[in-house]
């Protein structure tokens, strides 16, 4: 038997009254002859027969509500020869949403894992050309330091052993720059651009002040490597100022590595200090002059840059006492020091001259709180105001 | 993640992505053809209108040409309009407003005004539809500079990159291969984390042969890799994704390791992306390849109605027959270099 | 056979507003911001468009300026407009603007710098909001209608009072699908818009009846359901009559208007230009009796606001403003090559680095000779 459906009558509707069947079973029917007049929802409607044939069955009644797609009519001796009872799903089938309004998307039935995905998003150092060139020249560019942000031809050249032209010198400034910033020309200064955009959108910052009365300290003491032991001290007491904050979860760390803030000509650099607590007195001064030498040639190795979990700035060989330095997310603290200088402070309960650090510490209110802060900062003073 | 979350289609992927920029950023608009009381034609923008009202996501009246007109007015005032094209084939009056305005106005303004769109429209062939529902011109877009072009190829990546590209302050063209729209589940966390932008992934890792791929066609790529797998050849297979600006760097990573390269695109061979690719390749890595890089493409007539579309579209034994041809080059090319001096 | 029948479902009435005519004599009680200041202000700020138009051409015609296009004729509606705007408002223009421009704050020497081909003249100093230059024809009545959309959007979901954009296009530019569309929108959305049509009569070189068989630009509002009015347009009292009632009925929650100010080009479509290739000299004679600063003049000076002497003061005053203008215009120091790279994306795609490093050591190795 050959089943005809109840056809969509028009725009979806779901299904339709039978009314009056013009057929009996056993008839002879024609194409588009009328074979049943149905009710849907908006009006009577004659639906002719689909081919000419014998009326085998009629599947519902006068007065019975049939589903869109469901069987209406049986034929017999029909001229195609498909299966019964697949046309009937394939039908119903077909009244679930297409999920499309012209053709057909298939529906499969595959299933892919979890993506899982290694995120590496560290800029590449050198352009493809560059590193092309490299290669062909055997330079190993994960063994050099680029001098900007990334390696440029003539380094790659100098590198290999053949004789480039030295890097044209930097033009002298003239009066009147172009109103466009110089950050456009120099990489150091359009990192420094990013980062600080990048922590002006995302940092919530707060900075709390004080001072550390210093007057007991030994002369000639570095005051750079004070503070590295300081923030050691304050950061064992409150580790939530070592720590990170990504994706809204704060994870502290361990152990201490300080970036520590170095002005060059070539801009500002950040070398990091891995590991202050388990690095001696010696190992880190001389640490730090190198740095220092390094940066002023305008070369510090990618890998000294990288790590930090905790930004110092000692700002004071330059000059002022306050700051409200800035906070370079993921890490959530910075710790700036000012130029000391002696005053006339209350010192049991006398007047004295004594020689004051200024200390302004700003965190990240998103990640930690005043409370943990204002501790930080105590636990830093009272380090630094020990002989 | 893991089995918590209910494996999701590509479609319902866009759908998660759009409600969850929808709840958390209140500058997010969604409009286009039928895409509020409907859900969408292919119901990518399904339930939405019910969830975040008629006033964010918008029924327009018809015309494509208006739609990505408005969404630069509204771009320019801080809302981030995300304007649904029902079929790429329709996008064509619309290019004015792309080009011509959404990409510029950054640069026109030096800054002062930007674009910050996603323009989504479902793309490819290989649905059986009528003419002009089967469009991949992805290739005009990707000339023009200042525009992004996204297309994701997997339910994970549509969700994260579409997160990512409504995030981005500048004007993104998504084409979602609507030929895989329902084709595999995934399970996809609804957490919010954009993927990058700008970057390709490797969906396979090998050592033979690298194959570059996007869209649909990366269904058909991975396919052949599981055929060559048994033949022991080791595929290695990339997805753009970000298809402008390129990542050509991963690409060459893996020539680097591999020597041959296969692209593989629906849309047609003539300037089509491929054409790009390779010439990235051989001006970057000339001195590493084993073999030309090799194209598997649609070919340069009309898209034909869907009577004859499955002999347009690259499907699994072209993308083979390319493949073999890099591997086979290899063997002849060191038969060349062992004869020279 | 006879005429069937038919039932009238829709007729409508385009009407015309104008206060002075072109002698410069008032046909109607003026409105009541047509105060004395308020006809010395829009005089004065007529006169500097004209001198800003006047002397960008002579600079293009001494090699120092590229193509321009000049408002000649057309002050009033820049002006009237304009000035009917809050400075909160958006204002999304053509390219024939110079009166409108100084209105919303935008600086002669950003308007020269556009014209001279440095993007810097778009980036308004004192109006952030509005859009820039609009250059292909009507595209910038769509994009006023997703800035209403988003001005009303504001207003809707976060309080903010209703901000109004305003549009303006040529008649060429009515005859675009662009301005079809986005008055259809602004009908059907109710968005708060204002579109005037600056219909000068020409579009390039065709006249305003080659361009479409409406009687009036003003009716193609019918279309769109919103209302229309056509004025005056060289008459600047009711160019701003009619945009102020335009604008407040939009910040009311009213929705779209269309305003259709009726002037002359009385200058070249642009400097490239030349008219009397398709327009009579006698033409553009004739057309001048309508122009609108020396018709409000007659007022000013028949209604004794206007003398001689503030007419020397006014001019050596605008000469003081155009000579620093000038001034700081050619004393910009040109961008970098570079440049072209900074403003494509927020952040420069790293596939891009390369070709920026191309063009920055180009430009070192041209500057090192």
């Amino acid at each position: 038997m050959k089943i005809f459906t109840l056809p969509d009558l028009g725009e979806g509707l779901p299904d339709a009254v039978i009314r009056e069947w013009h057929v009996e079973e056993g008839d002879s029917i024609a194409a588009d002859q009328s074979l049943v007049t149905v009710e849907t929802a908006k009006a009577l409607v004659e639906v002719p027969a689909p081919w000419s044939g014998v009326v085998e069955k009629r599947f519902a009644q006068a007065g019975e509500t049939l589903e869109t797609g469901q069987p209406l009519v049986g034929f017999k001796g029909a001229e195609s020869k498909t299966p019964e009872n697949p046309q009937i799903d394939e039908d119903r089938e077909k009244r679930t949403d297409s999920g499309t309004v012209v053709g057909q998307i298939e529906q499969g039935s595959e299933s892919l894992a979890v993506e899982v995905r290694s995120v590496q998003q560290r800029p590449r150092a050198a352009t493809p050309a560059v590193r092309a060139l490299a290669r062909r020249l055997n330079v190993d560019l994960a063994a050099l330091h680029p001098a900007g942000s990334r390696f440029s031809e003539a380094e790659v050249l100098r590198a290999a052993g053949t004789r480039a032209p030295a890097a044209p010198p930097a033009p002298a400034r003239k009066q009147a720059e172009p109103t466009v910033p110089a950050a456009t020309g120099d990489p150091a200064r359009r990192a420094m651009a990013l980062a600080m955009s990048r922590s002006r959108d995302q940092v919530c910052p707060m900075t709390l002040f004080d001072e550390a009365d210093i007057s007991g300290w030994k002369k000639k003491e570095s005051t750079t490597l004070r503070l590295l032991r300081a923030i050691a001290a304050a950061a064992a007491q409150e580790p939530n100022l070592n720590a990170y904050f990504e994706r809204e979860v704060l994870e502290p760390r361990t152990p201490v590595n300080v970036g520590l803030a170095v002005d060059a000509p070539k801009g500002l650099f950040v070398p990091v200090l891995q590991d202050v607590e388990s690095s001696s007195d010696d190992q880190l001064l001389e640490r730090i002059r190198r740095f220092k030498q390094q940066a002023n040639e305008g070369a510090i190795p990618q890998k000294d840059l990288q790590g930090a979990t905790i930004h110092l700035s000692n700002f004071g060989s330059l000059g002022g006492r306050f700051a409200t330095p800035v906070v370079v997310p993921p890490l959530v603290c910075i710790v700036g020091a000012g130029r000391s200088y002696d005053t006339v402070v209350p010192h049991k309960e006398k007047a004295r001259v004594r020689r004051l650090l200024p200390l302004s510490v700003s965190a990240d209110h998103r990640a930690v709180t005043g409370g943990e802060l204002a501790r930080f900062l105590a636990a830093l003073r009272d380090h630094l105001s020990e002989k | 993640m893991g089995a918590d979350s209910e494996a999701i289609t590509l479609v319902e992927a866009i759908t998660q992505a759009l409600a969850h920029e929808l709840a958390r950023d209140p500058q997010v608009v969604v409009f286009g053809q039928d895409v509020g009381a409907n859900g969408g034609v292919f119901r990518a923008t399904d339930g939405l209108q019910q969830k975040f009202g008629a006033e964010r996501v918008l029924d327009t009246p018809l015309a494509e040409n208006m739609i990505a007109g408005i969404a630069v007015g509204m771009a320019t005032q801080g809302l981030k309009p995300v304007a649904e094209f029902q079929f790429m084939g329709f996008i064509y009056p619309a290019l004015d407003h792309i080009l011509s305005h959404a990409a510029r106005m950054r640069n026109r303004t030096r800054g002062r005004l930007c674009c910050p769109i996603v323009y989504r429209a479902p793309y490819g062939g290989g649905i059986h539809a009528p003419e002009h529902h089967s469009e991949s011109t992805e290739a005009i877009f990707a000339q023009v500079p200042g525009l992004r072009v996204v297309v994701p190829s997997s339910p994970a990546r549509a969700y994260g990159l579409l997160l990512a590209a409504i995030r981005d302050p500048d004007p993104v063209l998504f084409l979602e291969p609507k030929r895989i729209y329902r084709a595999a589940k995934q399970p996809v966390l609804d957490n919010g984390e954009a993927l990058p932008l700008d970057s390709a992934f490797v969906l396979r890792e090998g050592r033979d042969l690298t194959m570059v791929a996007w869209g649909a066609s990366v269904k058909e790529t991975l396919a052949a890799a599981e055929q060559l797998a048994s033949d022991g050849i080791e595929a290695e297979v990339i997805d753009p994704a970000t298809l402008k600006p390129l990542d050509i760097h991963t690409i060459i990573d893996s020539v680097e390791k591999t020597r041959r390269c296969v692209v593989v695109h629906e849309a047609a061979r003539f300037a089509g992306l491929g054409a790009e690719i390779a010439a990235q390749i051989q001006e970057y890595a000339f001195d590493l390849l084993d073999a030309p890089v090799q194209r598997v493409t649609g070919f340069d007539t009309v898209m034909p109605y869907y009577q004859l579309e499955k002999a347009y579209l690259p499907g699994v034994d072209r993308v083979l027959a390319g493949a073999r041809a890099a591997l086979a080059y290899r063997e002849s090319a060191d038969r060349r270099k062992g004869g020279r001096e | 056979m006879q005429k069937p029948r038919l039932q009238l479902q829709a007729s409508f009435d385009i009407a015309r507003l104008q206060f002075l005519d072109k002698a410069g004599e008032a046909t109607q009680p003026l409105p009541d911001f047509a105060t004395p200041d308020w006809l010395t202000n829009s005089y004065r700020q007529m006169h500097l468009a004209r001198m800003v138009d006047d002397r960008a051409v002579k600079m293009q015609r001494t090699g120092r300026m590229g193509t321009y296009p000049s408002s000649l004729g057309q002050e009033a509606i820049g002006v009237g407009i304009g000035s009917a705007m809050l400075k909160e408002d958006v204002y999304c223009p053509y390219y024939r603007e110079t009166g409108a421009f100084l209105e919303r704050g935008v600086l002669i020497e950003e308007i020269l710098a556009n014209w001279a081909g440095d993007e810097r003249g778009q980036h308004f100093k004192h109006a952030p909001h509005d859009l820039p230059i609009c250059v292909p024809i009507a595209t910038q009545l769509l994009h006023a209608a997703g800035v209403a959309f988003a001005l009303n959007y504001r207003h809707q979901q976060h309080g903010e009072p209703l901000q109004v954009a305003v549009a303006s296009a040529g008649d060429g530019a009515t005859s675009k699908g662009d301005f079809y569309e986005a008055i259809n929108l602004a009908g059907v959305w109710k968005l708060p818009v204002v579109f005037v049509i600056n219909n000068n009569q020409w579009a390039i070189s065709v006249p305003r009846a080659a361009q479409t068989a409406t009687a009036t630009i003003a009716q193609k509002a019918i279309a769109a359901g919103i209302p229309a009015l056509q004025v005056d347009g060289n008459d600047v009292i009711a160019v701003h009559w009619a945009a102020r009632d335009a604008i407040k009925r939009a910040r009311n929650g009213e929705g779209a208007a269309l305003i259709e100010a009726m002037s002359y080009r009385l200058c070249d479509h642009t400097t490239a230009d030349d008219a009397s290739r398709y327009r009579s000299g006698a033409e553009l004679e004739h057309a001048w009796q309508w122009e609108p600063i020396r018709r409000l003049e007659s007022y000013l000076r028949t209604q004794d606001l206007w003398s001689d002497a503030q007419q020397q003061d006014m001019e050596r005053e605008l000469a003081q403003v155009m000579e620093a203008a000038l001034n700081r215009y050619e004393s910009r120091t040109p961008e970098p090559a570079t440049a072209i790279f900074d403003h494509l994306y927020a952040q420069l795609p790293e596939a891009l680095y390369e070709q920026y490093d191309l063009l920055r050591e180009e430009q070192q190795r041209r500057a090192e000779g």
